[in-house]
């Protein structure tokens, strides 16, 4: 989202619909992500750091690509790499970096794929306000993943029918990897999450320890996310 | 340890409190500090986590983390762990903290930041004139400036 936002034209509805649709995100958790995005883009040069928001946006979506969490054909896909094109290092004309985007690039990291990165990425994004406002079990509860809610509205009794039964062809299938998320992994994204702009202001400390109460992670763990998150970054 | 009497924490001030917020680059420095500390990830978090109820949850952030420029300075600060007469400084500290009147607060205070700085035995020995008499306070390294004013050895002005 952060890429299309940022892309020439704006922000382009039809794409975000797409990608919401592939990650199953609702019309709430998209306006939710739109104003987290707004309250941190500072216009497209957040906060000085434009180059660094989009770069890690970029590195983090084809991490999703790598790891075939995100399409790599269809129209989505397309979509996906014509938003990276444009944003490539040369590219760099907008000045202006997505929150969304970022978002996306944290999900990537996490396994996202291409073309639904962008869609991961406002998920996660989402999710991370959703927990700062009112909602906070949706996206980040121990049950329910990230991208599960699709799956989970959608197919409830099928999904129990396959608790039952053994179904050892159904279960290579991309989805139920996308759906599956531990609360490590979750606070994972969330933590990438707030780092995106590489500055954590108190509102994100904030939302991280309640989150860390949430999951039941500990601050020690925290720590060794952290670390791991800079490593991946040097 | 008393979490917010430790060279660790007054590093976190640095960090968060120039403009209420903290930069991957003090997060770095912190992670550097706390390696030449040998501070184990339990006792780190138990301060930092303190320190996020305490403090940073109350800030209001103004800025980009400028407060990196002044940890940077504090984590060079450590060389100091390194000086040969590092030893007798912390005795003359000691003895100095004694002088100007000992409580039991400033004394836990007292371990508790020269413990982390593994320089608690010979604090206590200056305290308790223990061994070598304990030469007079000839200088105050940075890094112990702010124990120096809690303990009462200088003023605020000084």
């Amino acid at each position: 989202m952060i890429l299309n936002v940022e892309s020439p034209i704006g922000l382009d509805d039809s794409v975000m619909t797409q990608m919401s649709d592939h990650l199953g995100c609702d019309d709430e958790d998209m306006a939710a992500a739109g104003e987290h995005i707004e309250k941190h883009r500072d216009d497209g040069d957040w906060g000085g750091r434009r180059a660094a928001v989009l770069e890690r946006s970029l590195k983090r979506v084809n991490e999703g690509l790598s790891t075939g969490r995100l399409p790599e054909e269809g129209t989505l896909s397309q979509e996906i790499r014509g938003l990276m094109q444009e944003h490539a290092p040369e590219d760099e004309d907008d000045g202006e970096v997505d929150p969304f985007e970022e978002l996306g690039v944290v999900r990537g990291a996490a396994g996202a794929s291409g073309a639904s990165g962008a869609a991961d990425a406002g998920e996660d994004l989402l999710a991370a306000i959703m927990d700062d406002d009112d909602e906070e079990e949706p996206l980040l509860s121990d049950d329910t993943p990230f991208f599960g809610e699709q799956e989970d509205s959608d197919d409830e009794e099928e999904a129990e029918a396959e608790s039952e039964e053994p179904e050892p062809e159904e279960e290579p299938e991309p989805e139920p990897e996308s759906t599956e998320m531990t609360p490590v992994d979750a606070y994972e994204l969330l933590l990438s999450t707030c780092w995106v702009d590489g500055i954590l202001d108190p509102a994100e400390a904030k939302l991280l320890a309640r989150k860390r109460l949430e999951l039941t992670i500990t601050f020690e763990t925290h720590l060794k996310l952290l670390r791991e998150m800079l490593e991946r970054e040097s | 340890m008393i979490p917010d009497q430790t060279p660790f924490w007054h590093a976190l001030e640095l960090a968060w409190c120039g403009d209420g917020a903290l930069s991957l680059h003090s997060v770095r420095l912190l992670d550097a500090m706390q390696h030449m500390l040998q501070i184990s990830d339990a006792d780190r978090a138990l301060i930092e986590s303190k320190f996020e109820d305490e403090v940073v949850f109350d800030l209001n952030r103004s800025g980009f983390g400028c407060g990196d420029q002044a940890l940077a300075g504090w984590v060079g600060a450590l060389t100091f762990l390194d000086d040969p007469a590092a030893a007798d400084v912390s005795r003359a500290l000691g003895k100095a903290a004694l002088l100007a009147g000992l409580s039991r607060e400033r004394w836990n205070a007292g371990i508790s930041w020269m413990d982390q700085l593994t320089l608690g035995v010979p604090f206590k020995e200056g305290v308790w004139r223990e061994g070598d008499e304990s030469g007079e306070l000839a200088r105050l390294p940075v890094i112990l400036l702010p124990l120096a004013r809690e303990l009462g050895v200088i003023t605020d002005e000084q």
